[in-house]
């Protein structure tokens, strides 16, 4: 099984870093999609099947959480695994965010805490854990 | 050096290390100078609990270098690349040092990092400088401000 992605952040750099990093997770990652707002990440919604997605909460346009708000309302994606990974501290904002279903991972991030996420939203298996998996090399970026 | 300044050089040493692999070095090199041009500087404004902006700024050599290692490519980054690598460093130091210096609680919503020029540096009439810092790092050196006070 591998799993396919939709990352969602308006820096190009940093959609780029998360790529990399999970592709190099070792984990058996599919279609990485790519968006740089919540408009176009609920555009890639409905045109492709995710397994996962990664959400950047301040983004102009549609912000991480307006879109995540989509997300829940809509019976097709209302189960949709969905990790915020933000720069959001405040307490009050992440707890709102804990409220909506969605786990969070705080910039700056190490590799492994957003490869244990995902392994833990998208019940994946490992190359080190029990079987194995082989990252695609192809990305779609929207 | 105040607390607010120290919560902004520490978690700006730590973003520096951990998103860019830069490491801090102690003590200005001499090719570390004051007198090292500006390369570019970022800022990000931010509403909420508190109007305000946190402005970085990158002098020396660093841009080069901070986009090849956090993109991760053997070829030199685009100059518009290295300038989004640093309005990302500039975006995640904002949003760790705001619930430090004005509340944890409370709620900020960044806006997208703008590029400005050396003007953009100081106070604007109405601004209060919250917290400042440098950073020195291998390839260069960063300057920090957090301003508060006037509307964006």
């Amino acid at each position: 099984m591998s799993v396919n992605v939709l990352v969602v952040d308006d820096s190009s750099v940093m959609r780029s870093i998360i790529v990399k990093t999970l592709r190099i997770s070792g984990l058996p990652i599919g279609h990485i999609y790519q968006a740089s707002n919540g408009r176009e990440g609920l555009d890639v919604l409905k045109d492709h099947w995710i397994d996962i997605a990664l959400v950047d909460i301040n983004m102009p346009e549609m912000n991480g959480i307006e879109m995540i708000e989509a997300v829940r309302k809509s019976e097709d994606t209302a189960e949709l695994p969905i990790l915020v990974v933000s720069t959001e501290s405040s307490e009050t904002t992440i707890n709102e965010l804990w409220a909506k279903g969605v786990e969070f991972v705080h910039k700056p991030f190490a590799p492994e805490v957003l490869r244990e996420a995902v392994i833990r939203m998208t019940g994946v298996r490992t190359d080190d854990g029990c079987e194995s998996g082989t990252p695609s090399d192809s990305d779609d970026s929207f | 050096m105040t607390d607010a300044n120290q919560e902004l050089h520490q978690i700006a040493t730590t973003v520096f290390e951990e998103v860019g692999f830069l490491f801090p070095t102690a003590e200005p090199q001499p090719s570390e100078s004051r007198e090292d041009p500006l390369q570019a500087a970022i800022s990000v404004s931010f509403s909420g609990a508190a109007d305000g902006r946190l402005v970085l700024a990158a002098f020396g050599s660093l841009l080069p270098t901070l986009a090849s290692n956090m993109l991760g490519e053997d070829e030199p980054p685009s100059h518009k690349q290295q300038e989004d690598a640093l309005g990302e460093i500039a975006n995640i130091i904002c949003g760790n040092v705001l619930p430090k210096v004005l509340g944890k609680s409370n709620v900020f919503r960044l806006q997208a990092p703008q590029l400005i020029g050396a003007d953009g540096l100081s106070a604007r009439p109405g601004e209060e400088c919250l917290a400042k810092a440098e950073v020195y790092l291998e390839e260069g050196f960063a300057r920090l401000a957090l301003f508060a006070g006037a509307k964006q």
